[in-house]
């Protein structure tokens, strides 16, 4: 009788533990960057979309962070997903070299990494042997199209700034260098970089600087929407409207009608809640194939199109 | 006979189990930068071309070498698995679409003016004074603008000696010096203070099977200056330049 009990105890623990597996869907974290940058929105909403459309399949746990910046405190969110033992976490770096330990950290704990957004910096992870694929588009490309069609309304010899991201970030480089592209197929001369850090009023102090130190400046080129929103400001605060152009990056609400009556020329739009999207789904790939971190695919490009009509 | 027929397949089918997962061919693109690649008639030489030949030899690769222009070599790359760029620079805009697989060689970054020129800077802060001509590296040109200077490409990268000679600029930014013995004749330069030290990468495409990829990594895992190439460094004449990077890159570098 006893024996009997005690294989029916297993036999009962056994089916307990298999239905709890079978019950316990795989955790996937979101973790973006500014939750006020309204493209991180749009990113969280697409998530969330697509959470709801395979309900039962994964739980999304969506994060961010207050400001761009803020990377201590994505590494802290970064931490706790470990801690929390998430399966999958799908990454937009605040920076693009800090947040590679702490990614580190994660794939050694077992924990499938994806890249979005911002590509964490290839020699950083070569020095620590990771390998993490990076789901986005090609910020240059993106970038020159904005400014190839800004190009058009300008001359040989005109004179432009570029207002950068958070310098040390990937995509603010590319999007640099992609402005840059632009400008130079068209003998438009570049006479400053600076960066507005991404933020709106940041933007606006650095876009009136520009405007007073270079008073026949014709574009402010500016790696993002949000930054734009500034230097469309200090523009109309040096009435100079209609006469400096300007262009952003990521098509954002905000910019509709700013595009609508031409104070902002052109954005790109890179699909923010669709990118989430393909990042949330090559993790779940991942875990349903039984994918290491190390023989995931190196890259998913996703597409970025220009924006010059709301 | 069944018998028979099952001895010879057996070592047969020992040999495709055990058989290492062949690579595919690879097809490296470089740009000719003497004194590392040199352009010989319609082929290539250089320490960085029989280096790297060595090595993926070594590791089971088959790989050709052509001589590309770095602008179409990065395009070309981006285009068609299996096709790598060998000594890129690193770049952010090119790190979305390719794959930085390993660095291959440390580039130094030193600032030279002509003899006699009446340069005084010892610190990238020093140069503001100065009409610069730099080397086409995003690294660089990332230095430079966040100090605020201004600065021209060079054109041709190996031709910055003979630029500042001819007082094109009072300053050149440049990994190539007189001390790596291809400095054209009558050169007479002083080098001022090493501004920076960045690396030359192999990138792939992102679509490169792994394998290749894995043995490309475990073949550069020193660079191209591991101890089996220090023949090919010296019959180049840069015995010493490899000591110096063997002492100062290979074992500071974090590579894994």
């Amino acid at each position: 009788m006893c024996s009997i009990r005690a294989w029916l105890s297993c036999v009962l623990v056994v089916v307990g533990l298999c239905t709890q597996a079978a019950g316990n869907p795989p955790r996937v974290g979101l973790v973006m960057k500014s939750l006020a940058n309204p493209f991180f929105s749009a990113m969280a909403e697409g998530a969330r979309a697509h959470e709801t459309a395979h309900s039962g399949e994964y739980r999304l746990i969506v994060t961010g962070i207050n400001n761009e910046q803020d990377k201590a405190a994505q590494i802290r969110i970064v931490e706790k997903l470990i801690a929390d033992k998430v399966d999958v976490i799908v990454l937009a770096p605040a920076d693009s070299r800090d947040l590679v330990p702490v990614v580190g950290r994660a794939v050694a704990a077992g924990i499938i990494v994806v890249n979005i957004d911002n590509k964490l910096d290839d020699r950083v992870l070569a020095e620590r042997g990771l390998r993490v694929p990076f789901v986005g588009p090609s910020n240059r490309n993106g970038a020159r199209l904005v400014g190839e069609y800004l190009g058009r309304s300008l001359r040989v010899g005109n004179k432009v700034a570029i207002i950068e991201g958070v310098s040390t970030t990937t995509n603010a480089q590319a999007r640099t260098t992609g402005f840059r592209d632009a400008m130079e197929s068209i003998g438009v001369e570049v006479v400053a970089v600076r960066s507005a850090r991404w933020e709106t009023d940041i933007a606006e102090k650095v876009a009136g600087d520009l405007l007073r130190e270079y008073p026949d400046l014709t574009a402010l080129l500016c790696g993002n929407d949000s930054m734009a929103l500034g230097a469309v400001a200090a523009v109309h605060n040096a009435k100079q409207d209609g006469r400096v152009k300007v262009v952003g990056y990521d098509n954002i609400p905000q910019v509709r009608a700013l595009l609508a009556d031409g104070r902002l020329l052109a954005t790109a739009d890179q699909f923010a809640g669709q990118q989430a999207v393909y990042g949330i789904e090559l993790g779940l790939k991942a875990l349903r194939d039984k994918t290491t971190q190390a023989d995931l695919p190196a890259m998913v490009q996703t597409p970025v199109n220009l924006v010059v009509k709301p | 006979m069944l018998l028979g027929f099952l001895r010879h397949l057996f070592p047969l089918a020992l040999a495709v189990l055990l058989a290492p997962a062949w690579a595919s061919p690879l097809h490296i693109l470089v740009e000719p930068y003497p004194p590392f690649v040199v352009q010989r008639g319609l082929g290539l030489g250089g320490p960085y071309v029989d280096a790297f030949a060595q090595l993926a030899k070594q590791r089971g690769l088959v790989t050709t070498l052509e001589s590309v222009p770095m602008r179409r070599a990065l395009k070309a790359a981006q285009a068609a698995p299996g096709t790598c760029v060998l000594g890129v620079n690193y770049a952010a805009a090119d790190a979305e679409v390719l794959l930085y697989v390993s660095p291959v060689a440390p580039v130094y970054i030193w600032a030279y003016s002509r003899h006699g020129a009446n340069v005084h800077a010892d610190t990238l802060a020093g140069l503001g004074h100065y009409s610069l001509g730099v080397v086409d590296i995003p690294e660089i040109r990332q230095l430079l603008e966040g100090a605020g200077l201004r600065y021209e490409y060079l054109p041709f990268n190996g031709k910055g000696l003979q630029m500042l000679q001819a007082s094109r600029f009072d300053v050149l930014l440049s990994d190539v010096g007189p001390e790596l013995g291809n400095a054209p004749a009558g050169t007479n330069v002083d080098r001022l203070f090493l501004v920076t030290r960045v690396e030359r990468w192999l990138a792939c495409n992102p679509a490169t099977d792994p394998t290749s990829l894995a043995a490309l990594r475990a073949g550069l895992h020193e660079g191209l200056f591991p101890e089996e190439t220090r023949d090919i460094w010296s019959r180049y004449g840069l015995g010493s330049y490899f000591d110096t990077v063997r002492k100062e890159w290979v074992t500071s570098s974090k590579m894994p």
